[in-house]
């Protein structure tokens, strides 16, 4: 993968297996949200091999990915009502009635506009919709660097509570703090190469310190 | 299919609705304006009225070009990209929608063109009704018309208004792959500058490979050789009743090739930055 | 529960759990919560709880029955085992820390005592008044 003459991803050979939340973390422009979009299936200039669920990326593997980006990603002129709809239209592993107590949950109107709404509303409309399909694969990208505390709480609930036993949850973050407790393994990635990675209880024990000053004493 | 026809027709229908009601208004505006047959405001309401009558369906294309950049290459292509479906099928989804908004853009641009004949008919002092107008039309046009020519006439003018989406829809595509998907919209606009031209080259390569035209002959319309070279021998002034063809194939053949390649960006060329 | 980031965290909801059982909050012979309910009340991995669960089970502390779940031990002896060997460490910890302090042994033995009375008053007048 490649923009200009940088590589975006250089020589990555990452296995994921099912049943994990792996943080995916690194600075800005580390090649994290790239990794994400080959594995969703947006980005195919990329030269090597991808396998999502055993597909390439391509409807077979999008069928399996739930992916929010970074990004207000739905029409702006819709309604909360509406996405929900688009939601159950094309994804048949969408739970729409979890959609809805989430909607509920986070206090927003299903009459709304998305434009009429703040970006920390946005947000989450995105993730009650992206966390109510019974995916294989998630694939978020920052999705709690723009949100309030009691959202971020209920994100992690959510995480937490719903994942199945089978499913892989890959989250991208530089917040680490606020998922130690909660992820099952690391990648830290730097100009596009994976510094660091392994299961965040074996990497404690092995530098006695927290993710969090892991993180920082790697990217000193 | 049916479903993707569906949140084409829903996404898109108030921006549609919109642009065809402000042209819509603007012929009826021109038309009263042309029947009160005031000096000046009566003119001026022919022309805008006739203008806004001759634009509805390429406006309402260029909408849809906005919208298909937008859903598919700006944020929202998040969303398009991510669904389990083949890209080729999205797209096709896409074009159909196009071709059926196309379609009923140019059965209102008919039916408004009644209504606009009244105005005119008031202003020129000629018989208003609309029906007896067009009906009068429609004799001149099959004394000299076969069927035959009249329906590849109509198939040939609807083929001329279906191809544009499908140009522009490929510019943006095309200039949406790497590496021109870093300058935004500037890469559809370079693409489409360039496809202009090509159609433009592959018209004349047409003219001067496929040498006919249409022309008036014994008082009805007939096919006639063509020299775009004689043509332009005679400084465009000896052959100007006659409607060359030869450029048509050609446009088919680029519209063809955008089509594929169009399908085969939305498979594999797909790259959102 | 607030957790020590950088620690591994099954060791230390290993420990959270022993307490557990220990003061009775979980009783002897009880049913332990799910994995997922753990983890959402201490907002911890589901795997990291299920580790921890599984080293108490090697322990000897609960046992998984295939369809009904887990359950802490009836084996009352097993626990208070496990208290002595709690109350171990914190005995250990406290000689560590008056060690540090240069106190005597002597001197210790008789705060202990001392401590322990007062204790025991204040928690008599906290039940009374609260």
């Amino acid at each position: 993968m490649r923009y200009g003459a940088t590589k975006a991803l250089d020589d990555l050979d990452l296995d994921l297996p099912p049943g994990q939340i792996v943080g995916l973390l690194g600075e800005n422009g580390c090649g994290k949200t790239t990794l994400l979009k080959i594995l969703a299936g947006v980005l195919s200039d990329y030269t090597g091999e991808v396998r999502v669920g055993g597909y390439a990326p391509g409807p077979d593997s999008k069928a399996l990915v739930s992916f929010l980006p970074d990004t207000s990603f739905l029409p702006d002129a819709a309604r909360v009502r509406y996405c929900l709809e688009l939601y159950a239209d094309f994804f048949a592993d969408f739970d729409e009635e979890k959609a809805r107590d989430l909607i509920g949950f986070f206090g927003l109107n299903e009459s709304s506009r998305l434009k009429e709404m703040s970006k920390g509303m946005r947000e989450k409309v995105q993730i009650a919709l992206a966390m109510s399909r019974n995916a294989k694969v998630f694939l978020l990208d920052e999705p709690i660097s723009g949100v309030d505390p009691a959202a971020r709480d209920v994100i992690l609930d959510g995480i937490l509570r719903n994942l199945a036993d089978d499913s892989l949850l890959l989250i991208s973050t530089h917040l680490i703090h606020d998922l130690e407790q909660v992820l099952d393994a690391v990648v830290m990635m730097r100009h596009g190469k994976v510094v660091l990675s392994g299961q965040s209880d074996d990497l404690r024990s092995r530098y006695s310190a927290s993710l969090d000053q892991i993180f920082k004493e790697t990217y000193r | 299919m049916i479903t993707l026809l569906k949140h084409e027709a829903l996404r898109t229908r108030g921006m549609l609705g919109i642009g065809a009601g402000l042209l819509a208004l603007l012929v009826l505006l021109g038309t009263v304006l042309s029947a009160t047959r005031w000096p000046i405001l009566a003119p001026l309401g022919i022309v805008f009225g006739a203008v806004a009558l001759g634009v509805l369906a390429p406006v309402l294309q260029l909408l849809l070009t906005a919208d298909y950049y937008r859903s598919s290459y700006s944020r929202t292509g998040y969303f398009t990209h991510a669904l389990p479906i083949r890209g080729g099928k999205i797209y096709a989804a896409k074009v159909i929608w196009a071709s059926i908004v196309t379609i009923a853009a140019l059965a209102v641009s008919l039916l408004l063109a009644g209504i606009y004949w009244v105005g005119l008919a008031t202003f020129l002092g000629a018989d208003r009704n609309p029906f007896t107008a067009a009906a009068g039309l429609w004799d001149s046009i099959t004394a000299v018309t076969s069927t035959g020519l009249l329906i590849s006439g109509a198939v040939f003018i609807l083929a001329m208004y279906l191809v544009w989406p499908v140009q522009y829809f490929f510019a943006v595509s095309r200039g949406s792959e790497m590496p021109l998907n870093r300058w935004g919209v500037g890469g559809p606009v370079l693409i489409f500058v360039i496809l202009y031209v090509a159609s433009q080259l592959a018209g004349m390569i047409g003219l001067f490979v496929l040498p006919f035209g249409l022309a008036m002959q014994d008082g009805s319309l007939g096919f006639v050789p063509y020299s775009l070279l004689d043509d332009l021998r005679l400084g465009g002034g000896g052959a100007e009743e006659i409607m060359p063809l030869g450029f048509l194939p050609a446009l088919l053949l680029l519209s063809v090739y955008c089509l594929w390649r169009t399908v085969r960006s939305w498979n594999r060329k797909v790259s959102l930055v | 529960m607030q957790f020590d980031p950088s620690a591994p965290i099954w060791v230390q909801l290993v420990s959270e759990f022993s307490r557990r059982i220990v003061v009775g909050s979980w009783p002897s012979g009880s049913k332990v919560p799910g994995v997922r309910e753990l983890a959402v009340e201490l907002g911890v991995n589901p795997n990291t709880a299920q580790r921890a669960l599984a080293e108490l089970e090697r322990e000897g502390l609960c046992r998984s029955e295939r369809t009904s779940g887990r359950f802490v031990t009836d084996d009352t002896a097993r626990i208070d085992a496990l208290r002595a060997e709690l109350a171990r460490e914190a005995a250990d910890e406290f000689i560590d820390r008056v060690r540090g302090l240069q106190m005597r042994h002597e001197q210790a033995q008789r705060l202990i005592e001392e401590r322990w009375k007062t204790n025991d008053d204040r928690q008599f007048n906290q039940s009374q008044t609260g």
